[in-house]
This record gives structure tokens, sequence and C-alpha cells, in this order.
């Protein structure tokens, strides 16, 4: 799952796919605000949830994402 | 030699009224229209908030401009806008008269409902669901060219489209026209329906209010959004002056900008809007001192109000405290293209009446935000020249400066 | 009254097509009498022709280019070409200075349909939000303009045929009042397999794919693709930077037709106009660009209207139509007539006209085969069905703005 995570970011950030799961997709991945109602839409449909919008925020880096889509997909 | 360019006639149809007076009374009481839609849904929508306005009869549309399935409503909106603005001009419509006057209308989204429409019938009905007249229906020029041909005009017809700043490129555009020679009057206004698409992309993009918007408050969470048209009649001074018109206001000038900052985010600095403004006053030889009303693009998102204040400060200084800058679109939603249009008429009830409308819904002001919003009700205040802000997805953002005539 | 207050020079050109990606390729083709336009069977045979393997990286390596729909793509790619030719990027120009104006009624409606269809079918959460800000008419403009830091301004103008020339009168406006000191003005048509459906519904196109311009075999056109984009400057700006110019916009002038009767009047008027404002009579052109398409009843109106403006000149003055060669391109038509004008000038050479057999209105001198043509001014004709009408006057590099 993280590895899938990783190709999506990759392809809306537009860079190749070896970036830290720590480095902020913001800063440092150009994940603008733009790109991540895409991502969030990506993020939703490739794995079946619904993220809050009061959840967006843990996108933040790969990692989180992980942690986020473990935790709605827990939740089902 | 420069012409100048007079206002002889306003139409507007809003959530506050189709009557000019009804909807300046309006404003100034600080009604704020955003309720529970009525005629508008979307299945994904448990309630929906918004301005819808209430059009007479006489201003719907006959069968014969569109098919029976489907109102033309953008369509609607924007020739009733027109019909007011044109019978308050009184203009001559003689051949002459006729064959130099032009219409430019802005538009953010049009008839979008034709493809809504489409989109409706397309499980059931697929392709079958194009016919003859598609074409014709979804082409925004539609706005423009039926309200040529209901005038009979014969000089430019243009149709501007510039997301939320449509309105006032309409009247930028318009204005350059008469300068240019192109046409001796102009007919600039611009009309949006609430539009599905636009509610569900604002809704995931996180810049959809959840109650209703509060541009400048503490606690502001986005759009809520209107339908609506409005239209002025431009006309060049000396032909206004030569037929007896009345002349309620001057289109002075204006000033234009682009972020090319982020595909729908201004830039947080202000920078665009500064140089818009910067622009208007220099082209129209307006001092800093002779503002006294700003009509503020004034969506409700966070960094769109931020935004607008920084530029405030930027280009006047302390002063950008005391200049009262309020947002109707606190009061009849964010009507897209035609917000600027309708403000622009806002402005022009504000000449007239001297008096500034408020901005609502203003509970705790932002610290941020340190300006006159007029919160709550309009007040009398002297106003002589006004600024209309707008600004529009990817950057485009425009000032235009109307003055009042003695 | 004058409606341009001097000649504005075009500094640099983009152009892509399925007859070639520069001018003078595509300048080659029309003059070899080539046509882009083949019947296509999944449509009943209308005419349609495409880019082949259009690849816009090719072009224009842009932030987001991924996210955008061929339409816009394509637009990128000839500002990028434009760009180039005049030379101006933010090392020479600062993006302050640089305007964009897009010609674009359509580019945005395959985006709308999809985006919309979505919502219906999958609702609000399983459509991608990201996509609503590209449906909206002035989406492609203003990715252009994003794309590269056209800061001055970006305003899209949506007038079918006639938005192209409208928004070079519009740009010649807003150099001479100091709003920039260059604008790219850009447009751009694509058909997806909706919008050729559209389009074929509403009865504008040939059916058995033959465009025959002019022709009293009029039965419709077809549906090409394109996307050009010009640089225009100040001359004085122009000369300033050392720019080179393919030549200038000299005079514009728009009008519109209320009734049936008055169409080839209102045309006529713009015709006017446009040489009025350039300081031009018809004594002056060398040759007319115009916007015959092969929808008979238009094609009728632009050649009366022709035919009066030329007057006596008529027998003189070669008229040539790009259509037959590349079809209908909407918004991009004028541009592309344009183009042509400029490489016709600068060559003095005017291509035939593709798929004129036996003209419906007499006494024009319809261009039926390559031929040499004196120097001089050419002036270029647009209207479209609901009644609007353009027209631009543009003179050869080295005639800067010389009036009589």
């Amino acid at each position: 799952m993280e590895d899938e995570l990783r190709q999506i970011i990759a392809k809306i950030a537009e860079t190749s796919a070896d970036f830290s799961a720590d480095a902020d997709l913001r800063e440092d991945l150009d994940v603008d605000s733009h790109r991540a109602v895409e991502l969030v839409f990506e993020i939703e449909r490739v794995f079946d949830i619904k993220i809050p919008v009061t959840r967006f925020d843990e996108l933040r880096t790969l990692k989180k994402a992980v942690a986020l889509v473990t935790s709605l997909k827990g939740a089902r | 030699m420069a012409r100048r360019v007079a206002i002889t006639g306003c139409g507007v149809v809003t959530p506050a009224g189709c009557e000019l007076e009804l909807f300046w009374d309006s404003l100034m009481r600080g009604e704020c229209m955003l309720k529970p839609l009525r005629t508008f849904a979307f299945r994904d929508f448990d309630s929906l908030i918004g301005g819808e306005v209430t059009l007479p009869d006489a201003d719907f549309l006959p069968a014969s401009i569109d098919t029976d399935r489907y109102r033309a409503r953008c369509l609607e909106l924007a020739l009733a806008a027109t019909r007011r603005a044109v019978a308050q001009a009184a203009l001559p419509f003689d051949l002459a008269f006729r064959e130099r006057t032009g219409a430019v209308i802005g538009t953010t989204l049009g008839e979008e409902r034709q493809v809504g429409d489409l989109s409706d019938r397309w499980g059931t009905v697929g392709e079958g669901a194009i016919d003859a007249g598609f074409l014709a229906r979804s082409d925004s020029h539609r706005l423009a060219s039926v309200a040529a041909e209901r005038y009979g005009l014969g000089g430019p017809v243009v149709l501007s489209a510039a997301a939320c700043s449509s309105g006032n490129a309409a009247i930028a555009t318009a204005y350059d026209l008469i300068q240019m020679g192109a046409a001796d009057c102009m007919i600039a206004g611009a009309a949006d329906t609430l539009v599905r698409s636009i509610y569900c992309g604002f809704f995931r993009m996180g810049a959809l209010s959840k109650t209703v918007c509060r541009p400048y408050d503490k606690n502001r969470d986005g759009v809520s959004f209107g339908e609506g048209a409005g239209v002025l009649v431009l006309e060049d001074f000396e032909s206004a002056r030569k037929r007896g018109a009345r002349i309620y206001a001057e289109v002075a000038g204006f000033g234009v900008s682009n972020d090319a900052h982020h595909i729908t985010a201004p830039d947080p600095s202000g920078n665009g809007f500064m140089r818009a403004i910067k622009q208007a006053l220099a082209t129209t030889g307006t001092a800093l001192e002779a503002v006294d009303y700003v009509s503020a693009h004034g969506t409700g998102t966070q960094y769109s109000d931020l935004c607008e204040v920084r530029a405030l400060y930027a280009i006047f200084g302390e002063r950008a405290k005391s200049i009262p800058m309020s947002s109707i679109k606190s009061m009849i939603g964010h009507t897209n293209g035609a917000a600027s249009a309708i403000e622009a008429v806002a402005c022009v009830m504000a000449m007239t009446h001297q008096a500034v409308p408020p901005t609502v819904n203003v509970t705790e002001q932002d610290p941020e935000c340190v300006i006159d919003c007029v919160p709550g009700r309009g007040r009398a205040a002297k106003v002589g020249t006004c600024l209309n802000l707008s600004a529009g997805f990817g950057g485009f953002n425009a000032c235009v400066v109307l003055r009042g005539v003695s | 009254m004058s409606t341009l207050s001097a000649p504005v020079a075009i500094t640099g050109v983009g152009v892509l097509t399925p007859l070639g990606d520069t001018p003078d390729l595509v300048f080659s083709a029309l003059c070899e009498g080539r046509t882009s336009l083949s019947p296509a069977a999944e449509y009943g045979g209308i005419g349609l022709a495409a880019i082949a393997d259009f690849e816009a990286t090719k072009y224009a390596n842009v932030r987001n280019l991924r996210m955008y729909n061929r339409t816009t793509r394509l637009a990128i790619c000839a500002a990028k070409l434009a760009l180039t030719e005049a030379r101006i990027d933010p090392a020479t120009l600062p993006p302050e200075e640089l305007g964009l104006l897009m010609a674009s009624t359509y580019g945005h409606l395959d985006v709308l349909i999809e985006y919309d269809r979505s919502l219906v079918a999958n609702g609000v959460q399983r459509t991608n939000g990201a996509l609503m800000p590209l449906a909206i008419p002035s989406a492609p403009g203003a990715m252009v303009a994003l794309a590269f830091g056209a800061k001055a301004f970006s305003m899209t103008l949506s007038d079918g045929g006639s938005s192209s020339l409208d928004a070079m009168g519009l740009a010649a406006r807003w150099l001479a009042d100091g709003r920039a000191r260059a604008c790219l003005v850009v447009s751009a048509f694509s058909a997806s397999p909706d919008i050729v459906r559209v389009v074929s519904r509403a009865g504008m196109l040939a059916p058995t794919g033959a465009v025959h311009p002019f022709d009293v075999r009029g039965s419709g056109t077809g549906v090409g693709e394109a996307a050009v984009a010009f640089v225009l400057e100040r001359s004085q700006d122009a000369s300033a930077r050392g720019a080179v110019s393919r030549g200038y916009v000299c005079g514009y002038g728009a009008t519109f037709a209320s009734r049936p009767g008055e169409h080839a009047g209102a045309l006529q008027r713009a015709a006017k106009e446009a040489l009025g404002s350039a300081g031009r009579s018809v004594d002056d052109l060398a040759l007319v660009s115009a916007g015959a398409s092969g929808v008979r009843a238009l094609d009728s109106v632009e050649g009366r209207a022709l035919s009066a403006v030329l007057g006596s000149r008529a027998a003189q003055v070669p008229v040539m139509a790009v259509k037959g060669a590349l079809g209908e391109t909407l918004d991009a038509s004028g541009s592309l007539q344009v183009l042509a004008a400029l490489v016709a000038l600068e060559k003095r050479t005017v291509p035939p006209i593709v798929g004129l057999g036996e003209p419906e209105v007499q006494g024009l001198s319809y261009s039926t085969q390559q031929a040499s043509a004196r120097e001089g001014a050419a002036l270029v004709t647009a209207l479209s069905r609901d009644g609007a009408c353009s027209a631009i006057v543009l003179s050869g590099a080295g005639r800067e703005g010389a009036a009589r």
C-alpha cells in the first residue's frame, strides 16, 4: 500500500518515485492546493475510502498518508 | 483625443431584487438573501444555501429561443438585466444609432445547464441527447448575440470570459471599444446561473462555506453562491449629452493584472490586486485621496480576503483602515462572472445616493483584516469615486474606476 | 476616428496544424493544394483533420501539462513557439510586461462535459474536483498565461470565428495603452469525440467530407484542429529591442448583423472600418484572406460583402481561403487566416483555394492556382452564423504602418 501511495503521489507531483517518506508534500514535492484536490480524489478512488476534510492535513508526508489510509480502511 | 465614457443606464437581476431601488434598499438594510435553495438541488448535497433570483413572468423566455426540455436560464438573466438597463437609458434605436451600438457580455460558465441537461440524459439516451441546437446553446457568445439581435445592434458583439472577473472584463472591453471609436454606445454586463459543477468543485476544494459567506470575519470558511446579472449602458459622453440622456456616472477607466501564480489561488502577497489598482489609478489620474469607496471582490475565503486587504494597504497605507470597502457578496452571494457587473451597478447606486452598502455576517472581524468593511448596515457617505475590484481563477485581476458626475 | 492608434508589430508566430508546425510548412502545403481533411467513417463520413502524433512535450514542458486537455496543450505549444521566435522570456522581458488574450469558445467544453457527466454518474465524492477550474471558458487561456508567467493580464474572448481577430484588435489597444509591452494572442481548437458530434449535429458539416469554399456545391465544412499564437508589440518597442517583425496589424473592425438580410452589409462595414482605421483603401490591398468554409449561406454572404468592399478593384485583388485545406477551426480560424496572409505577403505568393470549382458569387478574383502577388496590405475577414463579423488589415514586414 505504501508503494501504491508513493506511485500516486509521484504521478501527481510529476516527480520520480524515490522521494523520502518524510518529505513534505507541499514544501518539498510541490503538491500545491490544486494538486492536493487531485491527490485526495485519487487516494479515495484507489483505496475506496472517504477522507474527511478535517483530516486533509494528514496528507503532508507519505508516512502520514499511509497512517491515514490505514486508519480509514481499518475503520470500515 | 480620449473620449469620456458615460453610464446612461443600469439594470440588475439579483437575489436582492430585480428593480434598482428595491435592490439598493435591500443592500442598505443589510438583508442577507442567502437561503436554502428552492429551485436548484443536487443529489449529493442535502441542503444548499445560496441566492436565487425571482424573475417576473415578463422576463421568461418564449419557447422558441430554446427547446421545450430546458429553459436557458443564463440567457434569461442576461436579457432581463439588459432590458432594464436599456429602458433606463432610453436609447433612441434609429438605424444610425443602432449601427454604432454593440454589446459585451461576460460570464464564468454561460449556459452550463445545457451540459447539465446532457449529463442528466446521457445515461438513458446517450449520444442521442446531442441535438442540432446544442452547439449554439452552449456557445457563451449567445448571451451577447441574442441581446444584440433583440435590440437590432450593429456594432461589435463580444463575449469576455474571465471567470470571476468577467463583469469587469466586459466593462473594460466595452469601454475600450468606445475609446477606439469602434462604437459610440455599448451594452456591457455579465450573467451567471447557479451551477452544480461549480458548487461541487468548490466543495471539493474546501472553499464552499458550510453556512454563509462572511467576508473579513475571523471564522470565514468560504463562498456562498448566487445567480444573477448586471448590465450597464456605456456611451460616449458627448453623444449622450447631445441626445439629452441622463448621465448617472462615468467609467473613468480601469487597471488589469494577472497573478499567474496558481490555477485557483491568488498570489498571497496581494501583489496582483495591487498592480491592477495601481494601473487603474494611474491611467485614470485618480489621486489616492479621491477614492471614497471600494467594492471588494470579498468572496469570504481565508486567502482571498486577506490578499485583497494586503493590496489595499500596499496602495493606501494607513488610509486603508478607513476607506469603506464592503462586499455585497455577503448578501447576494458570489454570482461568479456576474458579480463585478452587479457590483459596478452598486457603485453607481452608491454615487447616486451618496451612501455605501454594508458587509454582513461579520460577527468577529479578522484582526488581520483591519478595514472599514461597513459592517451590518449601509450608511451615508460622500461617494465621488469608486473602485470596483474583481479576481478570477488563474489570477486575472481587474479594477474599474467609476466616478460620479456633477 | 481611428480604431488603432498605431500599427502593432507581429514579432513571433507559433502554429500547430495537421499540415505542419511552422508557418512555412503550412504555407507550402496550402500552395501545393493539399488538404488535411479526410472522411471519417466513424462519424458518418464527415471531413475531419487531426494533428498526427501530437506530443506536447516536444514543444514545451510546463508544470501540470498532463492535467490539461488537448486544446490547452496545443495552445501552450503554439505560445511557446511564438515566444521563442520573438525571443521573449522572463530574462528578456519582465513577466509584468507580458499579457495574454485567448480566443476560445469551446476549448473547455470537453472538460466540462466529462466533469459534469462524472458528477451525475459517480457523485461528488468520486469526481475529480481538480477538473472544475479547467472546465470554464477562461481556463485554456488562464493555463497558457500561467505556463509563461503572463502577469500583465489574461482574458479570453469567446466570439467563435471572430475571436482571434477581436483579440488582435483589443491587444493592439491594450499595448497602445501601455498595459503590457508584449501580448500573446493565442487561439486553439481541437474536437474531442463529443465535440465532433456536437458540431456534426449542428448541420454545419459536408456529409460526404468534401469541402468547397465559395462554391455552388458548398454543402458544409469539415472539422479541423489547430493552435496559433502571435506575439504582438508596439512597433517602437519591437524596433527598440531589435526584434524582427513578420508584419503589422494596422486596422480592425467588428460589427454585428442582427437581421438575416443585413449580414453582407455588416461584414462590409467591418471591412471598411478595418481599412479606414488602417488608413488604407482597397487600392492598397495585395490580397484578401477570407473565412469561407464551404457553408454555402455564409460563404455567399462573405462573397457579396467582399464584392461590395472591393468594388472596381475586385478583379485585381486575389481572394484566398484556407478552410478547404485546414477545415473549420472556429476560434483558431481567424488566426490561421492571418498567418496565411502574413506568409503570402512575405513571399508575394497567393495559394489556391482548395476545393473551389465553380464560385457562387461572380466577379471576385478567387485564387484557383498558386500565383504571385503584388506588394501591399491584406484584408482578413471572419463571420459566424450568429451574425458577428470581424476584419483585420495586415501589412507585411518593412511596411510599418505606411499609409498613403
